[in-house]
């Protein structure tokens, strides 16, 4: 086994094997991780900024609309795995019509009217009840600030979600208008169209 | 008359090409000389690059002040293409090893969009076999990964 050639796609400097890396998708990026040890250890178990990257540069490339980096706490490969996988945060169930629940940063299913957590509520008040007096009006000051942000945040992503589905009904649309032009142009050749 | 410049691979073949083509890719007047020679690139890869340089002397320059639109938006054209499909794979990595070296960016770039494409949409085994890299996952860590991996068909 010793005898056996390296192969040209391992000895790459790694500067170029992310070259070639970044213009392939998320789907192609995981087949090359599944390829071997060496890909699967780069591609799927590093922080690294260049393999950060590389995802982010196949997101942009290949996931329509999707301009706006990770959610806080989540490499770009976990973003990207967010984004795609069609699941149920909660129960796991596949293949039923999901949305994202920016606010809360999770994927579910139906139509739920959420702002935070129980938990994020109850240990907000907790750090409100141990201020003295005095501390509590900066606090509140600057958790209205933070909350504000975060709406802004909030707005922008929806901002996306609107794009994103509008960008899948112009792509169906146009699949239609193929299909149709495809099945008009059969029917010309015997003239009885 | 067009100045010439000689290079000399690392086999020390020599090679008179025209002072404008080193005048493009800066690196390639380093061995401009009696004596100087490539280190790392051979005569038989130093041809197809400089067959490459030849062909392209009269390109418009580059503009590499933004890298990501450079490699994002480039489509690699015939000429090119029929270059690049005409060298075996161990030819293609010494070019982009060369064009690394030498620092030739858009001989790279083709280079490594060819590469890119052997590996779209291609199967877990076609991409072993085309590459010739050895599988060493056990059965069970393939089937853990497959598995970790499923959600990239969702969509």
């Amino acid at each position: 086994m010793n005898t056996t050639i390296r192969s040209s796609l391992l000895t790459l400097p790694p500067e170029t094997f992310l070259q070639i890396c970044k213009s392939l998708s998320p789907a192609d990026l995981l087949s090359l991780s599944t390829v071997c040890k060496t890909f699967y250890n780069d591609l799927c178990h590093s922080d690294s900024i260049t393999i950060q990257e590389i995802w982010r540069q196949s997101r942009l490339e290949h996931i329509p609309c999707r301009e706006l980096g990770p959610l806080e706490g989540m490499t770009e490969r976990d973003y990207i795995r967010f984004l795609m996988e069609d699941k149920c945060g909660f129960c796991g169930v596949k293949n039923r019509v999901t949305r994202i629940y920016w606010e809360r940063g999770v994927r579910a299913y139906g139509n739920k009217n959420w702002r935070y957590w129980f938990n994020q509520v109850q240990s907000k008040n907790t750090e409100f009840q141990l201020l003295s007096q005095q501390e509590r009006d900066d606090w509140v000051k600057q958790q209205s600030l933070v909350f504000s942000q975060r709406e802004q945040q909030l707005i922008l992503r929806r901002q996306e979600d609107d794009k994103c589905r509008e960008h899948v009904l112009i792509e169906r649309r146009k699949a239609i208008n193929s299909k149709l032009e495809e099945m008009c142009s059969l029917k010309n050749p015997d003239g009885s169209q | 008359e067009n100045e010439t410049i000689t290079l000399r691979s690392s086999d020390g073949i020599e090679f008179h090409i025209d002072a404008r083509i080193a005048n493009r890719y800066t690196l390639l007047n380093n061995w401009n000389g009696e004596n100087a020679s490539l280190p790392n690139v051979t005569g038989k890869v130093l041809e197809k690059v400089l067959e490459w340089c030849e062909h392209h002397i009269n390109d418009p320059p580059l503009n590499y002040d933004n890298d990501d639109s450079r490699r994002r938006n480039f489509e690699i054209d015939d000429w090119d293409e029929n270059f690049i499909n005409c060298v075996n794979q161990d030819m293609l990595f010494e070019i982009i090893l060369a064009a690394n070296y030498l620092d030739i960016k858009p001989l790279l770039d083709i280079g490594c969009k060819t590469v890119a494409n052997m590996i779209k949409s291609k199967s877990l085994e076609e991409i072993r076999s085309t590459f010739n890299i050895v599988n060493d996952f056990t059965p069970e860590e393939e089937e853990a990964i497959r598995r970790e991996n499923e959600w990239a068909d969702d969509q």
